[in-house]
This record gives structure tokens, sequence and C-alpha cells, in this order.
């Protein structure tokens, strides 16, 4: 049953896509944002760009102007109202855009409009048939396609509202006409739009950024507000900004056709493996191990790298709780020796402190991991250290979305979280993440008066005839052992069995 | 003529799209104060900005039509159609 369902939402969910094409379209190159518009900008018609200071309007903006001259051969023009050309390069240059470069080889034209608020006098009616002439004359150096207008109230802060509206709609045909794909940035909110009726009217395409706080961790995002005659996303992405450009996350990969294996994998563990059909999990699922501290989570999950690394597959462990160090000498205790699995480069660790950065960061930083050592299986643990640093509800998305990139890389990925019974009735999000993966292992200690047992049980296992039973775990030195629970004579009746948190 | 010592000549440059009736307003506007106030002690240089259109990118001009006035110094930059007699006549003669 689980599996049909799997299968029809891989099927149902891309179907968008036919309907998509009738408008042309610009790619903007920038990851992410090409998939949520369904191709890009629309072509040969201008976009506006709002958001506040420090959002990245200019950023992006360049991005696309860069792309277009690097990646689609279309050349570009910027005009900037605000920074100086240099300004501008030097900017451009710590983001990983060799501008200078560009422009040399004439793909690229910088304008710098010097509109000094003092110096203009207003005796009487006028239009702005010189910006059209200033633009026609800097379209035609390079032979542009693409434009960048940076931005929108610098260049109208010093005119009349009264004439702004029915410029800036002169603004927007006369680009029209030109036949350039064009960006207006625009600091004001969408709300000042609204009031002029330019969003309605003039505007195909406005896209918003933000940049907000939450929990202390300030996450950029971008959202497309309107778009018109194409489908788009609704939802608020965040996005980053570092030396590779704009991404906007997730990536999402579109494609469906990504082979769903047959094949299975061990979990290193024999007694485990015959709880599920006898042959492990399945190759490019996804594995919760649930429970509380102490239950044998990371245990649990290093057997299973053990196991891997040894039959010659490679793995990344991110690791959020413990170093790398101790994470070797921990594992010694219960006779597994870490250490020749990295040396032999088939382990790789991902180390860092969780709330060092976003969970957007981790996730990237864990991407170009993957790209880098193209593991097999990729060990998540735990997960919940994560969730301690956003909302709830935005870590479930982002983790569904991260297990769904890891599923079309067709990497098999385990992770751990404290979640238990309990935790679930407390808060939905967790049953979220739990009901998103394929195989879901729970661990639980049962407290008796003189004693406590671990227990493990297979809550659930997409696509196998997976055991139903519970049985005590047991961690020695010698590894982990799965044994039948034990009723004993004097034992207590089960309802008096209490589950900890 | 309190900026004008000299008596300097008044050298002024007016851009204008010539297709646009702001223009012939702006030239008559232009026209009228000048002769007025300066004693035909002045030059207009008349610039279509579609004609010469890399004299407006050298100068940065986005509004149309606008008055420069190039000497006596100060530079002077004045928008629009120059209805505004008072407001001319204050920011370029006295």
């Amino acid at each position: 049953m689980k599996t049909e369902n799997t299968i029809t939402l891989e099927q149902t969910a891309p179907e968008i896509k036919p309907t998509i094409k009738k408008l042309e379209k610009s790619l903007t190159g920038i990851k992410g944002l090409d998939e949520i518009t369904y191709g890009g900008i629309p072509k040969n018609r201008p976009t506006v760009l709002v958001g506040g200071s420090g959002t990245g309007k200019t950023f992006m903006s360049l991005e696309y102007i860069v792309n277009g001259a690097m990646l689609y051969n279309e050349p570009g023009l910027f005009v900037t109202f605000e920074e100086r050309t240099e300004d501008l390069i030097v900017n451009a240059l710590t983001l990983g855009h060799d501008l200078q470069k560009l422009i040399s080889e004439k793909k690229i034209l910088i304008e710098h409009l010097n509109i000094n608020n003092n110096e203009i006098h207003e005796v009487g009616k006028y239009n702005i048939d010189g910006l059209f002439v200033i633009l026609d004359q800097a379209i035609q150096k390079v032979n542009a396609k693409r434009i960048v207008l940076d931005s929108f109230d610098t260049l109208f802060s010093n005119f009349d509202t009264r004439i702004l509206r029915s410029e800036f709609k002169r603004l927007f045909f006369w680009l029209k006409e030109k036949k350039v794909t064009a960006i207006i940035t625009a600091e004001i909110g969408d709300t000042f739009l609204t009031r002029l009726g330019l969003e309605e009217n003039v505007a195909d395409c406005v896209i918003e950024l933000n940049n907000r706080l939450s929990n202390q961790i300030g996450t950029r995002r971008i959202r497309i507000l309107k778009y018109r005659g194409s489908f788009h996303s609704n939802n608020e992405y965040p996005f980053l900004i570092d030396e590779k450009g704009m991404t906007v996350f997730p990536v999402i990969n579109q494609s469906i056709d990504f082979k769903i294996a047959n094949e299975r994998i061990s979990l290193g563990l024999k007694s485990l493996d015959e709880m599920l059909d006898n042959k492990g999990v399945y190759l490019g699922s996804s594995i919760l191990i649930s429970g509380t501290a102490g239950t044998g989570k990371s245990s649990l999950s290093m057997t299973f790298v053990n196991n891997a690394c040894k039959s010659n597959i490679s793995c990344l462990y991110c690791a959020f709780e413990e170093s790398p160090n101790q994470i070797i000498r921990n594992m010694l205790s219960i006779g597994i020796d870490v250490l020749p699995l990295i040396n032999s480069n088939k382990l790789k660790f991902y180390h860092a402190i969780p709330t060092l950065q976003n969970l957007e960061l981790h996730f990237m930083a864990i991407k170009e991991q993957i790209e880098k050592s193209q593991p097999t299986i990729i060990i998540l643990d735990p997960v919940s250290n994560l969730i301690t640093e956003g909302p709830n509800s935005d870590v479930r998305i982002m983790l569904t979305q991260f297990i769904w990139y890891l599923k079309t890389k067709k990497l098999t990925v385990m992770f751990t979280a404290a979640i238990t019974l309990n935790s679930i009735s407390l808060n939905q999000n967790d049953e979220g993440i739990s009901s998103t993966v394929d195989t879901w292992i729970m661990l639980q200690d049962i407290d008796f008066i003189n004693k406590r047992i671990n227990t493990l049980e297979v809550k659930k296992s997409r696509g196998m005839n997976h055991s139903k039973q519970k049985k005590e775990i047991k961690i020695s030195s010698d590894g982990i052992s799965l044994l039948p629970m034990v009723i004993e004579e004097n034992g207590f009746p089960l309802h008096a069995i209490n589950i900890s948190k | 003529m309190k900026n004008n010592y000299n008596n300097e000549k008044y050298l002024f440059q007016l851009f204008i799209n010539k297709n646009s009736i702001l223009a012939s307003r702006s030239i008559k506007n232009c026209r009228i104060i000048f002769d007025k106030y300066l004693n035909k002690n002045y030059e207009l240089d008349i610039i279509d900005i579609y004609e010469h259109p890399e004299k407006i990118t050298k100068e940065q001009i986005i509004a149309i039509p606008t008055l420069i006035k190039k000497s006596p110094l100060p530079e002077v930059r004045l928008t629009g159609d120059l209805s505004d007699t008072e407001k001319v006549v204050n920011e370029l003669i006295y």
C-alpha cells in the first residue's frame, strides 16, 4: 500500500510541466529559481524585484546578468543609480564574479547614472525621454538582451509622484518594445506598487525578497508574488548568497524518472536484517532511527556504516552532536574500529555545530560534501539537533525536501532523531518527519523497578513484509545484539510498564 | 543680476525631444524669460536628444526638457517646460 502511494505521488506532482511552455522564458541560471518559476522570468518583459535593503536585490539581478553573459550567450546591461561601477565590480569579485573580464569582452556593460537630488529643480511638466535615449545607447553598445535597473526608487526619488505612474508605465512598454528582458529592483514594498496600480496593470512578474529573523537566525527568502501567464510556486523559499553565487533552496530536482532500486542493503546486523524480510533495507531509501538518549541510535547507525564500508560502499557521516574523534573513541567500546574506514577513504565525516549556522547552510554544506565524495550512504546524526534551531514547520518542510533531494541522488539516507511516541502526541511535526521516511526503526527504553531494558521495533518499512516484533537490544563490547523479549516470571504486567519520554 | 558681476555671457543648453509638445513650449518660455531678463546677453544651445544621444549620455539627463546653465558657474539644472517663470528666474538669474 505504502509503495503504491509513493509512486502515484511521484507521477502526479510534476504533471504541471506540459502547460508551462506557452510563455517564452528567460533562464536566470540561479540554482533553484528557474525551478520555482518553471523556467525563468518572462522573456522580453520587465520583472519587478521588490525587497527591503540588504535582501540581495542587487546581487540577484547582477547574477542574472552575469549568468546571461556566461551561460546563455546573452549580453547584459546593468544600470545602477546607486553604486558606482567600481564599487559594483569590487562587490561582485568578493562573490566570485569577474565583471572586469566580462566588461572587456563586451559581454556586460555597467552604466552608472548619477542622479543627484539637489541638482534637479522642477519648473513645469516633463517626461523621462532622456532615460530612454541613454538606455537605448547602452543597449546598442553591447547588443544587450538582458537589462537591470537598480533601483527604481533612486531613479524616481527626485520626481513628482504624479508623473511617476505614467512614466513608469511608459518605461515598461518601452522595454517591451525593445525586446529586452528586464529586472527592475525596488526597495519600496509591494504595497507601494499596488497603490500606484502598477502591479496589477504593468508588471508581468513580481518577485519579492525578504530577510527575516526567526530564533535569532536570519534567513533570506524569495517569493513570486505574481507571474502573469505562468504557473509559479506560491511558497516562500530560503536562499543563500555565497561565493558560489545565489542558490534558492531547495534545488528541487523535477525529474521523476529516477530509478527505484530493488537492491537491498544490509544494516550490518543479521538479526535486524531478519526483521526486514531477511534482506535489510532498499538501496536509496530513507531510514529513521528514533529513540531517546542512550537507546543506541548512533551505535546502530555506525554498525550500518561499518558493514557498508567493509563491503566497499562509501559513506558520509554527518555528526551534529559528537566530534569525529569522540565517535571513534566511543565506537571502539562496542567493538567498531572507525579509523581504518576513514583511512581507506570509505568513510567521510561532516561535523558541525548545529547552532553555528542555519539549517539551509548545513544542508548546502552537506550537499557540497556529497558532490565531492559521491557517497552511497549518508547518515545524519541526529536531525533533532538541527530541529532545535528553527521553527518546526520550516524544518519539517526543509527536511522533507532534503530527503527528496537525497532520493533523487539515489542516496540511502539514515537519520537519527529523538522522536518518541510521546513527543509525537505533543508535536505533530515529529509525525510529519517520520511519515516521510521509508523505514522507521523505533528504539524505546522500558523502566522496570530494578532495571531498564532497551527495545527495538520496526515501526514501518515500505515495500516489505517486516517483522512486528519488539526485540530487546543489547549493546556490549562485541557490538549490538537483538534478543527476543522475555517477560520474567515475576515480571510486571505490560500495563505497568512505563515508557519514558 | 547678482551672480554676474563681470557681465559674463550666459551660456545655456536646452535638451529637448523636438517631437514633443513640451519642446516648443520650453523653447518659447526660454526666449521670453531670457529676452526680458538677460538683455540678449546669452547664448542658447538647443539639443535634440535623438539627434545627439551621446550628449545626453554624457550629461546623464533623464528628464526632458532640461535646461542647463553652463556659465556663469555654478552649473544649474532645471527640469520641465519652464512654465514656472518665477522659479526659473530665481534659480537662474537672481
